[in-house]
């Protein structure tokens, strides 16, 4: 029995569900910053990613250290690579929380309080994607990893309607357009968001599976 | 770009498609010692110029297999097998023993050179032990060609006339490669050839393997998982006699289909 490998799995895979935890509360705080115009979060936002920051890199050694040391295969394999490969996107999903933030502070207040609901959506979606990739990777559950990926139309969807909405109002001047451009990049970090919560539901898929379905492959190709 | 079809026909012109007839063809056999069954309806093509790995716990066949092979397993008392074993579609049986193990030759875990011969006539040994007669003409270019394929030429031409004894582990196992291509067999069958060799010296072996696969079908048995996935193409997992898994040995070591070749392949069991 590989008991101290297996340790070291099990470590690993804590390693990464204690970085989203991190994750989700930058998320929530950013959203507090947005939608309840709350700055005096800003700095709490700003540590909070330092410290994701730090704990991706901590994954990193520990995924070269176990491949190094023991050469796993098959599922093992599949399981460091995913991890790692998940810290990179909970670490860009931890950015884009922070281009919220900073996009907040650009937009002038009437304009944020008038139109900071058309965000409400687009925020609560991309987020729950990410939640449920990563409690598909904690219950090793790839219908649901699937179901996340389906959802990105969705969300690129809003962004669209949100893009030509902000720019319509720009046209008709009924908004300045700098805040009108910064409304867009706050949609187009959220629609980010969501593409990272898909990248971490199809590593799901590989890990449990072995199956690669980035860009769509799986319906094109069987790849062994 | 990419579609179903292509990835088949691709692997159709690599010509490492399992779905290609193989060199050697094995049909339902099984293998006995006495009335203990150690082989139980094995089913497996080995694809011509590729390296087959065979793997598994200890006692689950895989020498009995290969000895099935170049029937060598039938020189033991009490043994029997059932079933086919097909050589460039013709049935072993129909062969002279002498012929086949000539066909599909051996290299055996130790080392182990004719200690009553020189290095020179270690690698000619296949013709002198069966009355083939080589001019010495023909005898140095093959001692030659042959040293040179298993890269011990340029270590030994100054002592060709010495003992093999006086050669290390690792040298004496590449003159026995030696003695087995210079009759230039089909097969070459290899018998966990790492196990009695350091990390260098198995090294060297493998980088030769690789080699060696440009103009042989080679078949290895090993405990070392790390070597099969590093030089084989195709892995097969036995288990109690039974062929588990055979396939691709990327996707066995990726992402291997029955949960028993994953155990085992993860060092949770065996």
């Amino acid at each position: 029995m590989k008991i101290q490998f297996d340790k070291d799995l099990e470590i690993l895979g804590q390693m990464l569900i204690d970085m989203y935890k991190k994750v989700e509360e930058l998320i929530k705080l950013s959203n507090k910053v947005l939608f309840e115009d709350d700055v005096s979060r800003i700095e709490e936002v700003s540590k909070l990613e330092d410290k994701i920051n730090y704990m991706e890199v901590e994954i990193d050694n520990h995924c070269v250290t176990l491949m190094a040391r023991h050469q796993p295969t098959a599922i093992d394999l599949r399981f460091i690579l995913s991890v790692s490969k998940m810290s990179n996107h909970l670490e860009r999903i931890a950015d884009l929380g922070v281009n919220v933030v900073k996009s907040v502070k650009y937009i002038s207040s009437n304009v944020l309080k008038e139109y900071i609901g058309d965000m409400k959506l687009i925020s609560i979606i991309s987020n729950q994607m990410v939640k449920d990739a990563m409690s598909a990777f904690i219950e090793h559950n790839t219908e649901k990893a699937r179901a996340v990926c389906v959802k990105d139309d969705e969300v690129d969807a809003l962004h669209k309607a949100n893009f030509r909405k902000f720019l319509d109002e720009i046209l008709k001047s009924k908004i300045d357009p700098e805040s009108g451009i910064d409304m867009v990049f706050i949609s187009k970090h959220f629609e980010r968001i969501a593409d990272e919560a898909t990248n971490l539901a199809e590593e799901v898929v590989f890990y449990v599976q072995g199956k690669n379905i980035k860009h769509h492959l799986e319906d094109k190709v069987e790849l062994h | 770009m990419y579609n179903e079809q292509a990835i088949i026909v691709n692997k159709l012109e690599n010509g490492n498609d399992l779905m290609e007839k193989g060199i050697i063809r094995v049909e339902n056999l099984s293998a006995y010692y006495g009335e203990l069954e150690v082989l139980k309806n094995i089913n497996l093509e080995i694809s011509p110029n590729k390296i087959t790995a065979i793997i598994g716990p200890s006692g689950c066949g895989k020498t009995t297999l290969i000895r099935c092979l170049n029937r060598l397993f039938e020189t033991v008392p009490r043994t029997r097998f059932s079933g086919k074993i097909f050589y460039k579609e013709r049935d072993i049986i129909s062969y002279d023993t002498t012929d086949i193990r000539k066909e599909i030759g051996m290299v055996f875990q130790r080392p182990n050179p004719f200690p009553t011969m020189n290095i020179y006539n270690n690698v000619i040994a296949g013709y002198k032990l069966n009355g083939l007669k080589l001019s010495k003409l023909e005898s140095d270019q093959l001692v030659e060609e042959t040293l040179k394929k298993v890269a011990l030429w340029d270590e030994v031409r100054d002592k060709l006339y010495r003992s093999s004894t006086e050669l290390s582990g690792g040298q004496q196992q590449r003159l026995c490669i030696a003695r087995t291509i210079a009759v230039r067999p089909g097969v070459i069958l290899f018998d966990e050839p790492c196990a009695a060799l350091d990390p260098i010296s198995t090294s060297k072996i493998e980088e030769l393997m690789l080699t060696l696969k440009e103009d042989f079908t080679i078949i290895i048995v090993t405990h070392n998982m790390q070597q099969a996935a590093r030089v084989s193409d195709f892995t097969a997992f036995l288990m109690a006699g039974q062929l588990i898994e055979f396939g691709y040995t990327d996707m066995i070591f990726t992402s291997p289909k029955d949960k028993r070749t994953e155990e085992y392949i993860t060092g949770r069991f065996g």
